[in-house]
């Protein structure tokens, strides 16, 4: 989450433009879940390209530098035994 | 269990042994398969102002996973023991108006994964049954996990239409190419991808944004994306450089345009994006 002031010039910015803004946060619980599972289950929309590294969980420090970079999608964490088959 | 956990106010955190519990009423035990790394897992590690603020160690990091049930507490009718499933990161009271609207994603009283209660950065993981998603069959756990930051702009793309519209992304993080995808399946006429790290803008390019806009490499944001809202990718870039911008003070976002707005500025590398228009 971002610091600090932003400053608008509500007028020229916004309101002459005749532009909406507004806040988004979190999502929809649960509409957009069901939503965004129909665009992945579908494929429709294939996240993959996204996903660029894969660590061990215990390696935490080494996947906060990576994000931290800003050079790479997202970053995913495996413990040891993931229980997935 | 082992987990990441902040033991004390201060930048970093350890891989220390944590306690464990059986789930209570209305909860569920999921044995962690993935985990997603985030930005505020970094503010966290880093303890900004805002994480010294809101952060109670000792805590347990993260907010993003997909986990397998392992077992669920009294009065569970869904997740079931072996379900896949994903997890909404926000707890939520369901007593304040908001969210006896049904708007629970702006709960007065929210409490965040990884944030204010214990979080997904460990082997296995107590969250609310109410907030455990089943995947759908096939998905990679790692998709599963991404559905959360996903979420946010999926969120944002269904406040209105995009077919045929101009859509420009400002910040090509996971969520910022997230966008750009759902942009491109909900029929967008056209993709402008902006960033200053040409990494993120080829992961935006695999997405399907049409046009690149490197900030890096340009004096204004401006020029480059009213030439990019026109034409192809690569046909932007005169050597220089500026300031990452809001998106909505691009001229491509014209009148009567949309833009959706979070929390983070672009400088933190978060998204900002607007659709309408283009001249």
């Amino acid at each position: 989450m971002g610091d600090g002031d932003l400053t608008l010039d509500v007028s020229t910015e916004v309101v002459m433009r005749g532009i909406t803004l507004f806040g988004v946060t979190g999502r929809r619980q649960f509409e957009t879940w069901d939503q965004t599972s129909a665009y992945l289950s579908s494929g429709r929309v294939d996240v993959s390209p996204i996903l660029t590294h894969r660590v061990a969980l215990s390696d935490f420090q080494l996947a906060a530098d990576l994000a931290g970079s800003g050079e790479v999608g997202k970053v995913v964490l495996y413990p040891r035994d993931g229980g997935w088959r | 269990m082992q987990a990441v956990v902040k033991l004390s106010p201060g930048p970093g955190a350890a891989w220390a042994t944590a306690p464990e519990r059986q789930p209570l009423e209305g909860e569920a035990l999921l044995q962690l398969v993935v985990a997603g790394i985030c930005g505020t897992d970094l503010h966290i590690l880093k303890w900004n102002a805002w994480a010294a603020a809101r952060v109670h160690p000792p805590r347990i990091l993260g907010h993003e996973m997909a986990g397998l049930v392992l077992a669920v507490g009294e009065g569970v009718q869904s997740p079931h023991v072996g379900d896949l499933v994903g997890v909404e990161s926000h707890l939520v009271d369901l007593t304040c108006p908001q969210c006896r609207r049904g708007d629970y994603q702006v709960c007065e009283n929210t409490r965040i994964l990884g944030v204010d209660v214990d979080g997904v950065f460990a082997e296995r993981v107590i969250v609310p049954a109410r907030n455990c998603r089943v995947a759908p069959p096939s998905l990679d756990p790692a998709v599963v996990a991404f559905q959360e930051p996903m979420g946010n702009a999926v969120h944002a793309a269904a406040q209105g239409d995009l077919q045929g519209q101009v859509v420009m992304v400002t910040g090509c993080g996971p969520i910022g190419c997230a966008a750009v995808g759902i942009a491109r399946a909900e029929g967008a006429r056209r993709v402008v991808a902006v960033d200053r790290v040409p990494a993120r803008l080829q992961i935006a390019e695999k997405m399907g944004a049409d046009a690149l806009v490197d900030t890096s490499s340009l004096p204004d944001l401006v020029p480059g994306a009213r030439r990019c809202s026109q034409t192809s990718p690569g046909a932007c870039g005169p050597p220089a450089r500026a300031r990452p911008t809001w998106c909505w003070r691009c001229p491509a976002i014209r009148s009567s345009s949309r833009v959706p707005w979070p929390r983070s500025a672009p400088e933190a590398g978060s998204a900002c994006w607007g659709w309408g228009t283009a001249t």
